[in-house]
């Protein structure tokens, strides 16, 4: 058998495994051999890209990623991977990784030593502790994030770290949070195998989570009988595949969440029984705050009174017989509806207030806590989960779903860190876009953040109103930028120290994905040039604070408070590069990591655990014969070991009487809408080819050809009415700012007249200029999507 | 199962699933069109799951090539378990 043969046999034989695989839902599973004929070591990870957390089989081979496999073993993809997916193997292999760290003089990025670096990072901290800042994100894997978590907040006790996560999925936190008293869905993915009904708000997951989608697509084709419906802003690949699409105007999701409720409430079809059983009803305060104020069932009705379905088409735009559709599926109790949502709702100046009205709707209709029933939050990220929301890196958070404010939260915190009482300052730090302005605002005027360590995102081109809270800081004398990354991003261009990272399979790790899964992966290959590890470069930078007397970095004992041992429990300075893998420093920093989860019955399994799994769902409880059982549907009484009183217990419920809260929120405007100079509502995502910012996906040859640069949707007339034509490059500006760009007509998604789409992919086309910072009160969450925009032709003024 | 080697660039060998509308008589057109496609190798259909091993000379015309299975009429959807890429 020639090379070729042996190919073709191999591809045919995964062919026909998957075919019968998705057939019968089932079928048999075949590991990859450890070694396979053709020399490629194989091992296991999560991807790389976005929170679904699909599995693959990495092959290596002399150092290298060679190939790539979707990994029969995981349940999340059960073989498959997306167009990312199966390219994630590139993205270690731009032409242009940084090897070397490298210090802005004179202007010019020049390369230095690590130990130049360290010390240049250790003399900015302690010149000023309290200006000090990190901003990470939910690609940090779980022990990074704990190591920056434990730096700032147990180390430095300023609580300066935020996550880009804040700009993601804060409102989904807020959301979980003020109506079941703990953070992140009750269901899973296998919600999707059991539901009758998948309802999408303002979600896409066609092209955002398509591996997720397969399996609605699945079994649709397997002549199941599933609905799709899509609310959304504008047609999408998701509409596509839809059974019903309902086009809504933006923010008019409040009035529709509203709107159903009323009916449900007139029509006596809502859930008295669950609702008797399981739930207490709420309104707002002024300020908001996560508890609310308690109402009535009544005063609930009355509030609801208004959102008539003539009243929510006038807000919302849906017509009066989609929204009786609605109500009427969520009216019928036989029905197992899911709803899913992800940016749409959560990059959303009310955020908090729509995801507590999606929870409401499933509340008040009983549709909760049944395999198929549930309310359920994704998120964009590999360990947004993970490591933002479980081990807590926002500014107010503590690892295991604790927070500084607390006084016996901070107690049992500095009990789990060892640290001497009253080390944890009980003040939150400032929240994502507070520290970029503070950051691009000078000191005297109140910029009193002066030093930032990006570490795994790109913020010249994330942030909202980027012009505002990036770049003045690049003028601004005192204000120093320290960007970990493993490609010159815009942010790392713009830095004025950059060290160069490890990245996905050239480190260990470990990543928490939408659905409570923590999964772990072992490094399998080197990493090129000088490039380490984020978490030895917080572990080494916290060593140079301890070693010239920060007080703050050694624990009550007097030990540095990353101390690791090894088997024979010897010190082993991991400070040292050489020495940082003498020892699972992974494993170690786990292991007292999940110390923590039993707060809120997070619970975690010893790391060993996930090192034979493709992942565990927390809570993750040891049995009496010794096995860890995982958890999938949290609060019913049939799967979650501690629900344990009746069939569905919310045992972190907000009024400690075991019920979720029903709230009522009004739909209020949004804080701009088109007018006469600024037309058009601006909406902005992601594309199936590329992940955020594109900084490693534009990097992959087979990627950036398919999808080369961003664009805008035009809807034909308003395109018309504008007199451009499909290609051609307009500018796109708001008040804060504009970008030139080609017109999509007829495209992949199609705004309604009066909306455009751009999406952020584009280093190049930064969309970011034009939207807008304004957010969601409690969640500290901006809306990218919706803004006002005008479009003109390149040649007008 | 979804082997995806990443330094061959002379020939591109993907593995493919093809899902089949169930309606009889399209099917059996479906099978014939994409059995005389001469990049294709068919293996046996489980149910409406038919395995199909493709080669091309370059990735995008294995892209391409998906995206003409997908409009071909009798195919209700095309998933890719594996593709071959090369280094750049």
């Amino acid at each position: 058998m020639d090379r070729r043969d042996f190919l073709k046999t191999t591809a045919m034989t995964a062919a026909a495994a998957a075919a019968a695989r998705l057939a019968f839902d089932g079928g048999p599973v075949r590991a990859l051999p450890r070694v396979t004929d053709d020399g490629v070591s194989w091992d296991k990870a999560p991807c790389r890209f976005c929170g679904t957390g699909c599995h693959v089989q990495v092959g290596t081979k002399g150092g290298k990623v060679v190939a790539i496999a979707g990994d029969q073993q995981a349940e999340v993809n059960k073989g498959l991977l997306c167009v990312k997916g199966y390219h994630v193997g590139l993205a270690l292999y731009g032409k242009d990784r940084l090897t070397r760290p490298l210090l802005r003089k004179d202007g010019k990025l020049v390369p230095i030593t690590w130990e130049q670096a360290l010390d240049i990072v250790a003399d900015k901290i302690l010149a000023n502790p309290a200006g000090f800042a990190m901003y990470g994100s939910g690609q940090w894997t779980i022990p990074e994030g704990y190591a920056a978590q434990k730096l700032i907040k147990a180390g430095l006790a300023t609580n300066q770290i935020d996550p880009n996560a804040r700009l993601c999925m804060a409102s989904a936190v807020t959301g979980f949070l003020s109506t079941y008293g703990v953070d992140e869905p009750a269901g899973c993915y296998d919600d999707l195998d059991h539901a009758d009904v998948v309802l999408c708000w303002g979600n896409n997951p066609a092209e955002m989570h398509p591996v997720l989608f397969s399996r609605f697509i699945d079994r649709k084709s397997r002549g199941e009988k599933i609905t799709l419906i899509d609310l959304t802003t504008r047609r999408t690949r998701t509409s596509g595949f839809a059974d019903r699409t309902i086009l809504f105007k933006p923010q008019g999701d409040l009035a529709i969440a509203n709107g159903i409720a009323h009916l449900l409430l007139e029509r006596g079809t809502w859930d008295q029984d669950f609702v008797a059983k399981y739930c207490n009803f709420r309104k707002r305060t002024d300020p908001p705050t996560l508890d609310g104020q308690v109402m009535t069932a009544d005063e609930y009705r009355a509030a609801l009174a208004e959102y008539t379905p003539a009243r929510v088409e006038e807000l919302a735009g849906v017509s009066p017989a989609d929204l009786s559709y609605l109500a009427d599926l969520f009216g019928q109790r036989a029905l197992k509806i899911t709803s899913l949502w992800c940016m749409g709702m959560n990059q959303h100046t009310r955020g908090t207030a729509i995801n507590d009205l999606v929870h409401g709707v499933h509340l008040l209709s009983g549709h909760f806590g049944k395999p198929g029933d549930a309310p359920t939050s994704l998120t964009g990220q590999p360990s947004a989960c993970g490591t933002v929301r479980e081990v807590g890196t926002l500014a107010h958070g503590l690892p295991g779903g604790l927070v500084v404010a607390k006084p016996e939260h901070r107690k049992e915190a500095e009990e789990h860190w060892n640290l001497p009482e009253g080390r944890i300052n009980p003040k939150p730090g400032y929240h994502t876009v507070e520290m970029w302005k503070r950051f691009s605002t000078p000191k005297d005027q109140g910029g009193d953040i002066d030093t930032i360590w990006v570490q795994v995102t790109n913020p010249a081109r994330s942030l909202p109103n980027v012009d505002a809270l990036f770049y003045p800081s690049r003028k601004i004398p005192g204000k120093f930028l320290i960007v970990s990354d493993v490609y010159p991003t815009a942010t790392a261009m713009a830095a004025d120290l950059v060290l160069p990272s490890a990245m996905w399979v050239e480190k260990n790790g470990m990543v928490g994905n939408s659905e409570r899964r923590t999964q772990q992966w072992f490094r399998q290959v080197p990493p090129p040039g000088e490039a380490r590890d984020d978490c030895w470069q917080t572990i080494a930078v916290a060593r140079r604070l301890h070693d010239r007397g920060h007080p703050g970095l050694k624990d009550k004992d007097g030990k540095f408070l990353f101390h690791v041992v090894d088997a024979a429990g010897k010190d082993v300075p991991v400070w040292d590069w050489p020495r940082y893998y003498d020892v699972n420093v992974d494993e170690q920093l786990f292991e007292e990591y999940r110390k923590f989860s039993r707060h809120k019955h997070k619970d975690l399994a010893p790391y060993s655990e996930y090192v034979k799994a493709r992942g565990l769902r927390w809570p993750v409880v040891e049995q009496a014969d010794h096995t860890w059982r995982e958890t999938r549907f949290r609060f019913s009484k049939f799967d979650d070991p501690y629900a344990t009183k009746a069939d569905i217990q919310f045992y972190h419920s907000v009024t400690k009487d075991d019920r979720a809260l029903i709230w009522f929120h009004p739909w209020e405007a949004p804080p701009e809408s088109p007018d006469a100079d600024y037309p058009l509502w601006l909406c902005t995502g992601r594309v199936i080819e590329h992940w955020h910012t594109g900084t490693m996906t534009m990097r992959i040859p087979q990627l950036q050809r398919a999808m080369p640069q961003a664009y805008v949707e035009v809807n034909r007339e308003d395109a018309r009415a504008l007199g451009v034509a499909d290609g051609e490059v307009v500018v796109l500006e708001s008040r804060r700012g504009k970008v030139e760009l080609p017109v999509w007509l007829e495209g992949r998604g199609q705004p309604p007249r009066g909306s455009v789409f751009v999406p952020f992919f584009d280093e190049s086309i930064a969309i970011n200029f034009a939207t807008l910072e304004a957010h969601d009160p409690l969640s500290k969450q901006p809306d990218y999507k919706k803004c006002a925009v005008r479009l003109r032709k390149k040649s007008q003024p | 199962m979804a082997r995806l080697l990443l330094n061959l660039a002379a020939m591109v060998v993907s593995a493919l699933v093809v899902t089949l509308h169930p309606d009889a008589e399209t099917r059996a057109a479906t099978l014939a069109q994409l059995a005389a496609d001469p990049r294709l190798e068919l293996g046996p259909c489980h149910r409406d799951r038919l395995p199909v091993v493709s080669e091309t000379d370059s990735t995008a015309a294995g892209a391409q090539l998906v995206d003409e299975l997908q409009a071909i009429a009798g195919v209700a959807r095309v998933d890719v378990v594996s593709i071959d890429f090369e280094v750049p």
